[in-house]
């Protein structure tokens, strides 16, 4: 029985598969369904790479879009949360990949409430601004490579396991720990630069 | 007096630690290592900005319902049973009309047809074709469909 992380639904709620079944045979309450199970879920992926909440709800759209018309190919059995995850990811890169990036973050760059984000989080306290840390994390993920940022959010984010890391990218697992271990080093690379800039200015 | 080795491998730990909760021999040695500050600090400042990353908006109420209405074929079926529903809503109407139509033309004085065009002005052939045909025009007929004459 498929379910996603942290579904709190009844126990006698169809599985996915059921859904899947029903949905393929153009019952659409049966997708509408495994949306509702799912979206908390695509919400966080998305959410993870776009900040805007627009671009958010757009790009979550976008992948339900694509997996409804995905769905014909979707594998009997196969577990649905990984397939939708994947989706996701894609459609938010996608959307990623046309903004246009920032080569670096520079600590002369960031607003008043984002470097006392940075002060806060340096000391170890819990930043009261939230919206503050929030473009932090847009700013300093916008210096990495999409797929940097993709790896990032999945594996270290939300939690995913090497194999689901690799299965929401869609390359091998040697891969995958080979992108996230520099995408890690892309992002302290990036946050160094911050420190130092916060140093420099005699903190 | 802790060790930058000691630091290096509990770096993870101690960095969801805030300062004045940490260990006073770590609290010591980062007071005069400047590398080990800066990695802790490093440390700290990642960690924060990824957990900003599951700080993500909920979905609206109403988010299932969108997708729903914005699948590919959801409006043109919609449309298609809209149309179909008001054709055979319009059944009953044009049968209504019909019968009215056809009472109404039973009960009027409805002067009997008379000819349209004049004949005077028609050719031989064509009175032939148009015009009643007398009865011994049809023999006449008759013979020059067979190859006959007269």
């Amino acid at each position: 029985m498929t379910r996603p992380p942290g579904w709190q639904g009844k126990a006698d709620d169809p599985d996915d598969s059921v859904l899947v079944q029903r949905a393929l045979a153009g019952e659409r309450e049966a997708f509408g369904a495994l949306i509702q199970r799912y979206q908390r879920l695509v919400f966080r992926i998305v959410g993870g790479f776009l900040r805007n909440r627009e671009d958010v709800e757009d790009a979550a759209q976008e992948a339900f879009l694509r997996a409804y018309e995905g769905l014909p190919g979707f594998r009997a059995g196969a577990p649905f949360c990984p397939w939708i995850a994947r989706i996701a990811t894609r459609a938010s890169y996608d959307r990623l990949r046309r903004k246009r990036r920032t080569s670096e973050v520079a600590w002369e760059d960031l607003s008043s409430a984002e470097q006392g984000a940075v002060r806060d989080l340096a000391a170890g306290a819990d930043p009261a601004d939230r919206a503050a840390v929030r473009d932090l994390l847009d700013r300093t993920m916008a210096s990495l490579a999409p797929k940097d940022r993709q790896v990032l959010i999945l594996a270290d984010a939300l939690g995913f396991s090497g194999a689901e890391v690799s299965r929401a990218m869609g390359c091998s697992s040697l891969a995958a720990r080979i992108r996230l271990h520099r995408a890690r080093r892309a992002l302290r690379r990036a946050v160094l630069a911050l420190g130092l800039g916060m140093q420099d200015r005699g903190r | 007096m802790g060790s930058c080795e000691e630091i290096a491998k509990r770096m993870v730990e101690l960095g969801v630690l805030p300062a004045a909760e940490l260990p006073s021999g770590i609290r010591d040695h980062l007071a005069g290592c400047p590398a080990c500050a800066r990695w802790l600090t490093v440390a700290r400042v990642t960690r924060g900005i990824l957990a900003a990353a599951t700080d993500t908006p909920e979905p609206p109420a109403r988010f299932a319902s969108q997708v729903l209405a914005a699948l590919p074929g959801a409006r043109s079926r919609r449309a298609d049973a809209d149309l179909w529903r008001l054709g055979w809503g319009l059944v009953p109407a044009f049968a209504a009309t019909v019968v009215l139509l056809l009472a109404l033309y039973q009960a009027s004085a409805v002067p009997a047809p008379t000819g349209l065009m004049p004949v005077e002005g028609l050719s031989v052939g064509e009175r032939l074709v148009l015009e009643p045909a007398p009865p011994e025009l049809d023999a006449v007929l008759a013979a020059v469909m067979e190859g006959g004459g007269t």
